[in-house]
């Protein structure tokens, strides 16, 4: 099962909540992000294309590859349990 | 009223780019960029931040003829109107002399640098060669090899009498480098004076607020916030501006030695809630409400949200949207 699938079964609040944790781990981080997907990200920000499926599996990739355990931890904590035994078959 | 943001490139460009696009969705008119060597090339993010946006004002606030020399400058701006014509606006004062100092950099005869870099930048942008036998620059005849389509608006960043009083003369807009309500009046009237002198109506000019803001839900995070950066201000503060506030010159001295010795956290743990008052805009949403209302009631017509914004940029920039722009722009 791919990631976006996953996301595609979650409710639109539940997007929502995952946007605004892992935005926030994001920008908090200081470790480096590659610039390919820097530029992705900013250009699905500016289109609203954060929210889309596509757009959150990105978001949760860029999430990971930053700060693994936080975001771990962050969708955990709330309860997504598929997507971090999703997320850790992918490490 | 118009709406800018300040960011200082601090971050890698992509942090500064999203909080532009955010800024942009968020309703703000205007961003500006500092220049400062020490910080990414102010040139450079604006670009980005030109590609990722569609309709908000961008320009660098405030550059500085003491190191980037005003062809260059010129040069800067028209081709950044390539990316995004008409949005292009061009902010340029003296320069931090903190940040100049450590270059050896003098800001010598600040009116008439001031004066003539505008006057180049203003001739070039404008498709004209410029020619000038001046005080500080000498240029033969300097143009383009292309065209730039539209006027580049400049907004001079200005503190004291003289240089208010200029901005008012020669600039399209005028960055007064203040929060405080007393200090905005003060600055209002060396504009009027300027713009009588040049036979200009002050409606003709943009006259923004240019202040250090944060804002939170929590007090204590906007204070720890604007706390580092009102130090700097204490201390680069000439002491007329600390009498007028009734702020120890002393204090102020500490905290420039202990800022000089790079002890961050004396020179922070000496700002006191009467600094934070006279150099700042911080509070919860309402309280800056009310001081931003204060500010607009004594006639400016444009407000800058400038640094550090808050503590955590992204969450202030959205409280601003949801809580402070909207009593503004209904």
């Amino acid at each position: 099962m791919e990631l976006e699938s996953l996301i595609k079964g979650l409710s639109q609040r539940s997007k929502e909540e995952i946007l605004e944790g892992l935005t926030n781990i994001v920008l908090k981080s200081s470790n480096q992000l590659s610039s390919s997907l820097a530029k992705s990200f900013l250009y699905k920000f500016q289109k609203n294309e954060l929210t889309s499926n596509e757009g959150l599996a990105q978001l949760i990739e860029i999430s990971k590859a930053l700060e693994y355990e936080k975001t771990l931890d962050f969708l955990s904590k709330k309860g997504f349990q598929e997507l971090v035994n999703f997320l850790k078959t992918m490490k | 009223m118009e709406f800018g943001i300040e960011f200082v490139p601090q971050n890698p460009f992509w942090k500064t780019t999203y909080y532009a696009i955010q800024a942009e969705k968020t309703g703000f008119d205007s961003l500006w960029i500092t220049d400062h060597y020490n910080n990414r090339n102010v040139y450079v993010s604006l670009t980005t931040v030109a590609i990722y946006t569609e309709r908000i004002k961008l320009g660098p606030g405030v550059t500085n003829p003491y190191l980037i020399h005003p062809v260059i400058t010129a040069q800067a701006v028209s081709s950044l109107n390539e990316i995004a014509p008409g949005r292009i606006v061009c902010g340029i004062g003296v320069g931090d002399k903190t940040t100049l100092d450590m270059l050896r950099i003098e800001q010598k005869t600040p009116i008439a640098t001031i004066k003539e870099a505008v006057q180049v930048i203003r001739e070039m942008t404008s498709g004209k060669t410029a020619k000038l036998d001046g005080k500080v620059f000498s240029i033969k005849g300097a143009r383009f090899f292309f065209q730039v389509q539209n006027p580049i608006p400049i907004f001079i960043g200005a503190q004291g009498p003289k240089m208010l009083s200029l901005a008012a003369q020669i600039g399209d807009g005028v960055l007064i480098n203040a929060s405080h309500p007393n200090d905005v009046k003060n600055a209002l009237n060396f504009i009027k004076e300027g713009a009588e002198k040049a036979s200009k109506k002050l409606e003709e000019l943009n006259i923004a607020a240019y202040t250090s803001f944060s804002t939170s839900k929590d007090i204590q995070e906007a204070i720890k916030a604007v706390t580092p950066v009102v130090a700097f201000i204490v201390a680069g503060a000439p002491e007329s501006l600390l009498n007028a506030h009734g702020i120890s010159i002393e204090l102020a001295k500490e905290i420039r030695e202990a800022l000089s010795e790079a002890s961050w956290k004396e020179a922070f743990s000496k700002v006191t809630p009467e600094m934070i008052e006279a150099f700042s805009i911080c509070g919860k949403p309402e309280t800056c409400i009310e001081k931003i209302d204060a500010l607009l009631k004594i006639g400016v017509n444009q407000f800058v949200v400038g640094s550090p914004i808050g503590l955590e940029v992204h969450k202030s920039i959205k409280l601003i949207g949801e809580e402070i722009l909207p009593h503004f722009k209904k």
